[in-house]
């Protein structure tokens, strides 16, 4: 029964998604098995391609490239966020799969404990 | 129940409130806390150069104080939020050779692991500011 992250904040604007994307990580060393569910506008942390350069910020797909590094194979995307925001599977990272609300459902429903990130 | 508090809001949002009123009532009813850990812009909280700059303005900080000390809480701070948001203890300061240090002594600076630990070991989780 694993920890269950929601992340959920746009990834640049302010630190949040960045010390989200710490904590998540450093959870993941003491639970091999935690889940990450991305959601709302936390979906923009997944998207692929991001030019943070050009907003002189950190490029969130280069943190996200931890994820294997980690172990993090439980990551999510929510289907109706995705959809809500014009992006489909193909406009995601690597590693993460996409879950409809009936599977996102279940995997709240199991978690032992839920991160609001 | 033994519950694990985290607190992710600033010290000027609601949520900030909601996580102290929750804090008080558990505990009076007969519950225990295993940690509050403050995280993200929560970690202000923690500063004790708080200010009340009018009568009928709240300061975040002081029932935080009068709560940590009562029930003798552990009340730990992320160590990296403190550090980039300017909440330090002596250590710190000393270490990023810095004239003053403003972490209040009731208060603990620690990494993300305490964050991880009270997770997996209390009851129940409750995240206020997420």
């Amino acid at each position: 029964m694993p920890i269950t992250c929601l992340m959920r904040h746009a990834p640049y604007g302010t630190d949040r998604a960045h010390e989200s994307l710490e904590a998540l990580l450093a959870m993941a060393i003491f639970d091999p098995q935690i889940h990450a569910i991305w959601l709302d506008d936390g979906i923009f942390q997944i998207t692929a391609h991001h030019e943070a350069h050009t907003i002189g910020r950190k490029n969130f797909n280069a943190m996200a490239r931890a994820f294997e590094l980690y172990d993090l194979s439980h990551c999510y995307a929510c289907q109706t966020s995705l959809r809500l925001r014009g992006f489909g599977k193909n406009d995601i990272i690597e590693g993460v799969t996409v879950a409809e609300p009936d599977q996102l459902k279940t995997l709240l429903h199991n978690a032992t404990a839920i991160v609001s990130l | 129940m033994q519950f694990a508090i985290l607190i992710t809001a600033a010290p000027s949002h609601q949520a900030c409130q909601s996580a102290y009123r929750f804090c008080h009532a558990a505990l009076a009813n007969g519950h225990s806390i295993l940690r509050l850990f403050f995280y993200y812009d929560s970690v202000h909280i923690a500063s004790k150069l708080h200010c009340q700059s009018g009568n009928d303005q709240v300061n975040s900080s002081p029932p935080w104080e009068a709560l940590i000390k009562d029930h003798s809480l552990d009340a730990v701070v992320c160590i990296a939020a403190g550090l980039k948001r300017g909440v330090i203890d002596p250590k710190e300061a000393e270490r990023f050779d810095k004239p003053t240090s403003n972490l209040n002594d009731c208060f603990e600076l620690s990494g993300l692991g305490q964050l991880a630990d009270m997770i997996i070991t209390a009851d129940r989780l409750m995240t206020f500011g997420g």
